[in-house]
């Protein structure tokens, strides 16, 4: 069966170390005001009800987190793909939700670069290329590669919106 | 810079107007404070009043400042616009960015010979439009016509090959007939929501004017004899049905369209007028709109849809025909008002297997709310049954509106359940596109396709469960343009 061909960039391979790393600090974090909660239940307890539905949230949350921690960021990183040529700029991301973004040069409006400081440290940057619509976000470029795209981009779109100024 | 003959300001009835306004917002405090407890001497209707009368003194002085202040410039291809109460800003804005233009005459203006121009621009923020508000009606046509004439010439430099610069003579294309009106009256829906509104008018009078034992009376006397009761509820229908003719009367009483080659105007309004121009190329997508009663009539509500605002005047949205035939409207669209646009009829409706997915996907749900109710109340088993039928029939009429095809440069759109939309643009005009496959669509050989094209905010599109062969033909499709 015939397929949408694939945009042939990857990101980068330390986006699944970023990924792991920021889950894990925010489940850590989730876990902390879980904890502090069950404590306060028992503390000064709460109506009953409370006590189960919180040990139903933290079930979740830890299935969550090993789904984000150890399954995720590998297949969310080997799946991604996107592409940059004069006309398009093309995404394709997901496993078991595929999603293919295709946006023309000249609807672009804006590109962005930003980087936290999780993503300093393993010198990447996330590439934001915003439309009227929406906006869309290429996570975890090598510094080098988002600074080149973004220059690359801004010029393109500026060039065709020239072009077909109608 | 002040001495500039071309800065213009605001006609000077502008500051009583906007006064006006004022005071219409906050007419029911004004009640409260001054008529309903004029002799109160509570402290919150004390302080209350001198709050007022203050609060509305600031809002004078700012409406003079603001009115001194505000001034609009045309020169050669951008609209200069300085404002601001006590810092001044100026806004320059490039005549290319305008997306439609409206002209607005509300019955106070029109009194005195003026009138509002709003422009819609083509940004999505809140600055979508400017207005200028409150300027004589003479200025307000000749910027109107200026403006299209520089984008006339603006497009005829581009496209000198294409069509000769001569600027053809308007023609209306559409007037809205007594008839339409009557038919428009029948069949609309907000006739029916009248009724709660009625009955809520009701009980808040009765609590004032003891309309019980009057309607009391008026019921007994009705039910005494079924002739009578006919009688009334005849009477009764009939009052209901000249109040919507009226008030539809009002809407679209003197609804018009004109085009030219390049434009597209709107007129509308009764006491308050209003016309809005668009550019032919800016026209981003166009709608079609049918509720349920009007679609078995064969009738369709014809939308354009253009970037940027429109203000809250007597034209909310761009609507091209409000309800008009639906062959007749594909001819006048096709022929007169935008020639290039080719609409199909025949659509291509989504495959079997759309249906199947349609019908199994809302099925974690039957599950669940099957398990709770069989457990817990047994006794209670038709209701989820009764729940599952309707979602399948609604899936099926959701099925059957599905359709969709792709007419060279043009894509179409049909969907629904009840009422239902076709939805037509070009390739140029949509802004992204995106294909989704999840893991049903997957297993069945299906995908959803989402385009996005301008208005204000963003209009999205969505065509669920087609194909992927079909998903894909469109990818494609948008990837030539």
């Amino acid at each position: 069966m015939e397929t949408i061909q694939e945009p042939a960039q990857r990101i980068s391979k330390d986006a699944i170390k970023v990924w792991r790393i920021s889950t894990i600090i925010n489940h850590v974090i989730l876990f902390l005001i879980l904890t502090i909660l069950l404590f306060l239940d028992d503390y000064f307890n709460w109506v009953s009800w409370i006590h189960p539905i919180l040990f139903v949230i933290i079930a979740i949350t830890m299935i969550h987190a090993i789904y984000r921690i150890f399954i995720y960021p590998f297949y969310q990183q080997s799946t991604w793909r996107y592409g940059i040529d004069p006309a398009y700029i093309q995404i394709k991301s997901g496993v078991i939700m595929k999603k293919h973004i295709i946006i023309p040069m000249t609807k672009v409006q804006y590109v962005n670069m930003n980087q936290g400081p999780l993503l300093r440290k393993y010198k990447l940057a996330v590439l934001t290329i915003g439309t009227m619509a929406s906006s869309h976000d290429i996570p975890a470029l090598p510094i080098e590669t988002a600074i080149h795209l973004r220059k690359e981009v801004a010029y393109l779109a500026k060039v065709t919106e020239d072009e077909t100024n109608e | 810079m002040n001495k500039d003959p071309n800065l213009h300001r605001l006609h000077p009835l502008w500051i009583i107007i906007s006064i006006g306004k004022t005071i219409k917002d906050f007419i029911i405090p004004i009640i409260i404070v001054f008529i309903i407890n004029a002799n109160s001497n509570s402290f919150l209707m004390k302080y209350g009043k001198i709050a007022l009368i203050i609060y509305l003194m600031i809002n004078l002085v700012l409406k003079i400042f603001h009115w001194k202040n505000f001034k609009y410039k045309f020169t050669g291809n951008q609209l200069q616009i300085n404002e601001g109460r006590f810092i001044e800003k100026k806004r320059f804005i490039p005549l290319t960015n305008i997306q439609s233009i409206q002209l607005n005459e509300p019955f106070l203006q029109r009194i005195f010979g003026l009138a509002s121009l709003t422009f819609s621009l083509s940004t999505t923020s809140d600055q979508a439009s400017v207005q200028l508000e409150a300027i004589t009606k003479e200025q307000a046509i000749r910027i109107q016509d200026h403006l299209n004439k520089v984008k006339n010439t603006t497009q005829t430099e581009q496209e000198v090959t294409e069509e000769a610069p001569i600027i053809s003579k308007q023609k209306v294309r559409y007037e809205m007939s007594k008839q339409e009106i009557i038919i428009a009256a029948f069949t609309s829906v907000s006739l029916l929501a009248a009724i709660p509104l009625l009955l809520s008018l009701y009980f808040k009078l009765n609590q004032f004017l003891k309309l019980d034992q009057y309607r009391e009376r008026l019921f007994s006397f009705l039910t005494n004899s079924s002739f009578v009761l006919i009688i009334g509820i005849a009477f009764a229908l009939l009052v209901f049905l000249c109040l919507s003719v009226g008030l539809m009367y009002l809407r679209y009483g003197k609804f018009q369209v004109v085009s030219d080659d390049t434009h597209i105007f709107i007129n509308n309004g009764v006491f308050s007028k209003a016309t809005l121009s668009i550019p032919i190329h800016k026209i981003q997508a166009i709608e079609f709109e049918q509720n349920i009663l009007r679609r078995l009539l064969g009738l369709t509500k014809v939308k354009l849809i253009i970037a940027g605002g429109i203000s809250d005047a007597a034209l909310e949205t761009a609507i091209l025909f409000p309800f008009i035939k639906r062959e007749r409207s594909y001819q006048l669209i096709e022929t007169e008002i935008i020639p290039k646009i080719k609409i199909k009829m025949h659509m291509l409706h989504t495959s079997k297997q759309a249906l199947f997915i349609k019908i199994i996907r809302p099925s974690y749900l039957w599950l669940i709310t099957f398990a709770i109710s069989i457990s817990f109340f047994p006794t209670y088993w038709y209701i989820p049954s009764i729940l599952v039928i309707i979602t399948i029939i609604l899936s099926i009429m959701s099925f059957v509106h599905s359709k969709y095809l792709l007419n060279e440069k043009y894509i179409q759109v049909h969907s629904g359940i009840f009422s239902t939309k076709l939805f037509i643009t070009t390739r140029g005009k949509i802004e992204e596109l995106t294909v989704t496959e999840s893991w049903l669509q997957r297993k069945f050989g299906l995908a959803s396709l989402h385009i996005s094209t301008r208005a204000n905010p963003i209009y999205h599109t969505k065509m669920k469960d087609i194909p992927k062969s079909v998903a894909i033909e469109y990818y494609q499709w948008y990837a030539k343009r």
